[in-house]
């Protein structure tokens, strides 16, 4: 375990994104390692998801590359980038009616081979303990269809849990849910990071979640420029107002930092 | 989990045995009476009879319904697993085979070599290649960056169908009136007693393996092109496959039976509704609930005005729309199954 605690997992080398004249993205040399919490801020359309597409190779960058514990990801298969790299997608689309078991089961996908059914008993067992942890259980027959909004979000998560990657890209994870889930979700990535050697990159929108799960933080400008560091380092008044252009208040109590936002009169 | 697992497989099994009575039914079926006990002496001693001392009913059972009960079946087979590939496709349960316009190539070519007077082997294989030039060019429209989006697919597909319709009008004015009723009869669908059903057959067992093996990325494949593609599925590849795989089908289906709507549509969703929503189960139950509708309707469209013959087109809708009904109206949406 001590040894991979520094072990690089994803590196972005000069990246640069950009999409109709607009630079999301520029230059951005960004190294990801085992163990790291890592939040990503940035106003509407500033080209977080668009980043996080980039990550799990469904975007093709402008230009730069992304390493894969070492291996380019563009040179790599779909099968091998998803057996180590899972994402979490702003949104889900479900047209067709399946129950929530089988919804689940759809995370075991990049691991499955043909006609093993060993494998499929395991992962049957695997998928009860992600829906647990997602509060899903007693949902387990239910229509995808007829979920509430954070319901489905929830069982978007515990998919993401049965692909165990090594990597979670987290688009909005917390989108929908209510804060008790909010928190265990959150509290339950920390702990895949810390614990198991996995790396989190999630985009985020509420800044105090971020300070308070994500030990790194990357924040991303409307022009493409960004600043990168230790949350506790570069989020500050200063920074928060030029990402948002909107004035933050700090808020300090018994060793806890809390932002508030201030309202313009 | 298991209890589903059993019910899918109760209701595959469920539909062999349908199959099975549809095949049965449909050789029984016709103007000449032959009994069941014959129709499987014929059936047994086929195998090693000597061309010499053929009797009527051995001749009625071999060179005509078993050729034509084969091919109901597989065009029917053809249709559904046509249309389950195109929802699929087009992630849309509204999609059916022929949504894309790929039949309406397969008709013009069709209505001309009918207006021509060509030979049968000719109507078939004009109409196949029409199919395919159909195809090629919702292809090629629809491409971009070297990618398929479902819905540009949709919308070239839709639009190219409405000219072709706007076409096939056209042509049935121009033409004379002793044409009319066998391109009418050709635009309904109906399966003649003639031709060869080995083609087709070949046809449908390789695809039917094909989408066998494509079964997992397709139950994947349903939850959007993203998420498929961030769970290691190729879907640029598996799209163009499927699209071609899909186009084949039913060009091969079209240019057996003519256009017989419906079959495509409803055979998918009759499963869906009925809880079928595993593809590795959903695709072989597809191929057999279609067959068998198809072969059920065929022999319905021969008993019920005998000796003539209606289009079969006619048939599947008529059944095909009460029995939908009344199971959407009893089962309700599909999302409050179970």
């Amino acid at each position: 375990m001590e040894n991979h605690a520094m072990k690089n997992l994803l590196t972005c080398r000069a990246l640069t994104l950009a999409q109709k004249n607009k630079l999301l993205c520029d230059d951005l040399h960004w190294q990801i390692n085992a163990g790291e919490t890592w939040a990503i801020l940035g106003k509407n359309g500033a080209g977080k998801t668009t980043l996080l597409h980039s990550l799990a190779n469904l975007h093709r960058p402008t230009k730069g590359t992304i390493h894969l514990n070492d291996s380019d990801i563009t040179q790599l298969s779909r099968r091998v980038i998803a057996q180590n790299i899972g994402i979490l997608l702003q949104q889900q689309h479900d047209a067709f009616p399946i129950k929530v078991h089988e919804m689940v089961m759809t995370g075991a996908y990049p691991q499955l081979t043909l006609f093993n059914r060993q494998q499929q008993k395991q992962f049957h067992d695997q998928a009860l303990i992600a829906l647990k942890k997602m509060d899903l259980l007693p949902l387990l027959n239910r229509c995808v269809t007829t979920l509430s909004g954070g319901e489905r979000r929830r069982l978007a998560i515990a998919t993401l849990l049965l692909q165990q990657p090594q990597v979670y890209l987290l688009d909005e994870p917390t989108n929908s849910l209510d804060i008790k889930h909010q928190v265990a979700t959150l509290q339950h990535f920390r702990y895949l990071a810390e614990q198991q050697n996995a790396a989190t990159i999630m985009v985020l929108h509420d800044v105090n979640l971020a300070y308070q799960f994500c030990d790194n933080c990357l924040l991303l400008m409307d022009d493409g420029r960004y600043l990168i560091g230790k949350t506790t380092d570069i989020i500050n008044q200063e920074n928060l107002l030029s990402v948002y252009q909107q004035a933050f208040m700090m808020i300090q109590q018994q060793n806890n930092t809390y932002w508030q936002a201030q309202c313009p009169n | 989990m298991s209890i589903y697992k059993r019910y899918q497989q109760f209701t595959l099994c469920g539909l062999c045995l349908l199959t099975l009575i549809a095949i049965i039914f449909s050789l029984h079926s016709g103007d000449i009476q032959i009994n069941l006990q014959q129709i499987f002496s014929i059936l047994l001693t086929s195998a090693h009879r000597t061309t010499s001392h053929l009797t009527l009913t051995t001749k009625i059972i071999m060179d005509l319904r078993l050729p034509r009960t084969l091919n109901a079946f597989t065009t029917g087979a053809l249709l559904a697993l046509a249309g389950l590939l195109m929802q699929v496709l087009l992630r849309n349960p509204l999609a059916d085979p022929y949504i894309l316009g790929i039949s309406g190539g397969a008709a013009i070519a069709a209505l001309i070599s009918l207006l021509l007077g060509l030979s049968l082997i000719w109507l078939h294989s004009l109409s196949f290649l029409g199919a395919m030039i159909s195809m090629l060019f919702v292809f090629g429209l629809s491409r971009e960056r070297q990618s398929f989006s479902p819905l540009r697919l949709l919308l070239t597909g839709i639009v190219l169908a409405t000219g072709w319709g706007a076409l096939i009008s056209f042509i049935l004015i121009l033409s004379p009136n002793h044409n009319l009723h066998g391109m009418l009869f050709w635009l309904m669908g109906s399966i003649g007693y003639q031709h060869l059903a080995l083609p087709g057959m070949i046809v449908l067992f390789i695809s039917y393996i094909c989408c066998q093996f494509l079964a997992p990325q397709l139950n994947i494949l349903i939850h959007g092109e993203l998420r498929a593609k961030s769970l290691g599925i190729h879907t640029n590849r598996l799209h163009l496959f499927l699209f071609l795989l899909a186009s084949i089908l039913t060009a091969c289906a079209v240019s057996i039976a003519g256009t017989i709507g419906f079959v495509g549509l409803i055979v998918p969703h009759l499963l869906r509704l009925i809880g079928l929503r595993d593809h590795r189960l959903l695709v072989p139950a597809t191929v057999l609930a279609g067959g068998s509708l198809l072969t059920f309707a065929d022999s319905l469209s021969r008993i019920i005005l005998a000796p003539e013959q209606l289009p079969v087109g006619i048939i599947t809708a008529l059944i095909g729309v009460p029995i939908f009904l009344v199971i959407l109206k009893t089962r309700g949406l599909p999302n409050s199954l179970g």
